[in-house]
């Protein structure tokens, strides 16, 4: 393990924490808006998860039980090294139970079994401002979320409509939050978006690359931006279930049989799929 | 003759700190809902053990705080975060170590950093300590945090508080984040979105 010899107690030195605190407090007060923070280097490249790592040490402590997934899985490289990164400078307990978990660290999943009060989500994200799509220059990004002028927002999901007949956004597709800010809820799919409202769990965001955070307390209210006549769909599995643990109804993954060349499906959350086979059989 | 070395302080900066923070979090993230920091604040010797800890927790050389009357506690904090005073007007950090009359606490309200369209976030936190959080008034608050509403007993210094913040009619992103502490180690956030409403009931 590395310990005090070698590095602080979760790896950043006690004045980046405190930072990276201060952020993440102003980011709850103002639920949607990205607070800017000094994102520091890690033994991680940027756009591997830094600013979900830095809030996950900033806000560990020793008695926590960390679970970090990547796409819903527990055993992919980027899950796996993040785990191990922690567990070497903390000493955390590890897991892949989502029930069990005081804080979970995720890449582009919220897990299938619905978080709870006593417990955070972290989630990474590679590039927060939403308004990105419609405007390159951060200046007048920031300077549109201060007039909360979203107009070409709104265009950009018109002519998405008007292009292709639904609004074709398959991730990030985003959300206005308490009727104040666009927010982009990271690469989550369409079916985690309903998830985020009035929901139980606080959900902590972080950019490291792009040096933001912002938050969505428990029971705020985040609607996915659509028209009224244009109601917002989410991602449609009707029929289909998982071919491991039989599930239907939750997040697939579409997988190509190798040998029959069929298309398979398997769930998404693969601590939730265990989870279900263990007590099946 | 051996004489023992009686410590100012037993906070640790790192475990206890955390704890703090994540006590402090759990109260912004859950309005109205009272999280204790009994044990990490009882590692300090004298008065104001709350905001003591709740100061060493968040400062330091980069921030700014304003200590109103009460230099003893802004000597310690500087002591311990390097965090400089500043005049109220430009304070990250407000820590009020006593119940004030309602006059000098609208001036307050009024005078603290609001943070700016752009810069919401530069707005100040006021730390309030009182005598106890809980109390007899009934407070019915609504926001994010909250699950439709939550109706609380405070005491009445506390509502008298939020309802002078709430007139002020500061236009969110603006505003400011209350905490209020007591040196039982009792904390209670009350963020600018979270008002304080009156309890509607259908008959």
């Amino acid at each position: 393990m590395i310990d005090e010899r070698h590095y602080n107690f979760a790896f950043l030195d006690e004045g980046s924490k405190r930072e990276i605190r201060r952020s993440i407090l102003k980011a709850v007060a103002i639920p949607g808006y990205q607070v800017p923070f000094g994102s520091r280097e890690l033994p991680i490249g940027r756009g591997w998860g830094t600013g979900g790592i830095q809030i996950t040490l900033s806000i560990i402590g020793k008695e926590d039980v960390l679970k970090v997934i990547d796409q819903g899985s527990d055993e992919s490289v980027n899950a796996v090294n993040i785990k191990k990164l922690v567990e070497e400078c903390t000493g955390v307990e590890i897991t892949t139970d989502s029930e069990k978990a005081s804080v979970i660290q995720s890449r582009h999943r919220i897990p299938e079994i619905p978080m709870r009060n006593d417990q955070i989500l972290v989630l990474q994200v590679p590039t927060p401002e939403p308004l990105r799509i419609v405007e390159p220059r951060e200046a007048v990004t920031k300077q549109m979320h201060a007039e909360a002028e979203y107009s070409g927002m709104w265009l950009s999901l018109f002519e998405d409509l008007t292009q292709y007949g639904e609004i074709s956004i398959s991730s990030e597709y985003p959300v206005m939050v308490e009727n104040r800010y666009v927010m982009n809820p990271s690469p989550i799919p369409r079916y985690d978006n309903q998830k985020l409202n009035d929901s139980e769990t606080l959900y902590l965001f972080g950019a490291g690359r792009e040096k933001k955070i912002y938050a969505i307390p428990p029971h705020t209210e985040v609607v996915s931006m659509c028209f009224d006549d244009v109601p917002f769909r989410t991602e449609n599995f009707e029929g289909k279930h998982c071919r491991l643990c039989g599930a239907a109804g939750v997040y697939l993954d579409e997988i190509i049989d190798e040998k029959t060349g069929e298309k398979v499906y398997e769930c998404s959350d693969t601590g939730f799929c265990r989870g279900r086979r263990e007590r099946i059989s | 003759m051996i004489k023992e070395i009686k410590l100012a302080y037993e906070f640790d900066f790192v475990h206890d700190g955390q704890k703090v923070f994540r006590e402090l979090l759990d109260a912004m993230a859950n309005p109205g809902t009272i999280r204790k920091i009994t044990q990490q604040s009882q590692k300090f010797d004298g008065s104001y053990t709350s905001l003591m800890a709740l100061g060493c927790t968040l400062l330091d050389n980069e921030e700014t705080m304003y200590v109103e009357k009460n230099p003893n506690l802004s000597s310690e904090l500087h002591s311990l975060t390097l965090a400089h005073e500043s005049d109220l007007c430009e304070a990250d950090y407000v820590f009020l170590s006593s119940e004030m009359n309602y006059g000098s606490m609208s001036q307050i309200l009024k005078n603290v950093k609001q943070g700016t369209y752009a810069d919401p976030h530069s707005s100040a936190t006021i730390f309030l300590l009182c005598e106890c959080v809980e109390g007899t008034e009934e407070m019915t608050l609504r926001g994010p945090g909250i699950k439709d509403s939550l109706t609380i007993f405070v005491r009445p210094y506390i509502k008298k508080v939020i309802e002078l913040r709430d007139h002020l009619h500061v236009e969110y992103p603006l505003g400011v984040d209350l905490v209020f502490a007591d040196e039982t180690g009792n904390v209670m956030g009350v963020p600018r979105l979270c008002k304080v409403t009156e309890e509607i009931t259908v008959e």
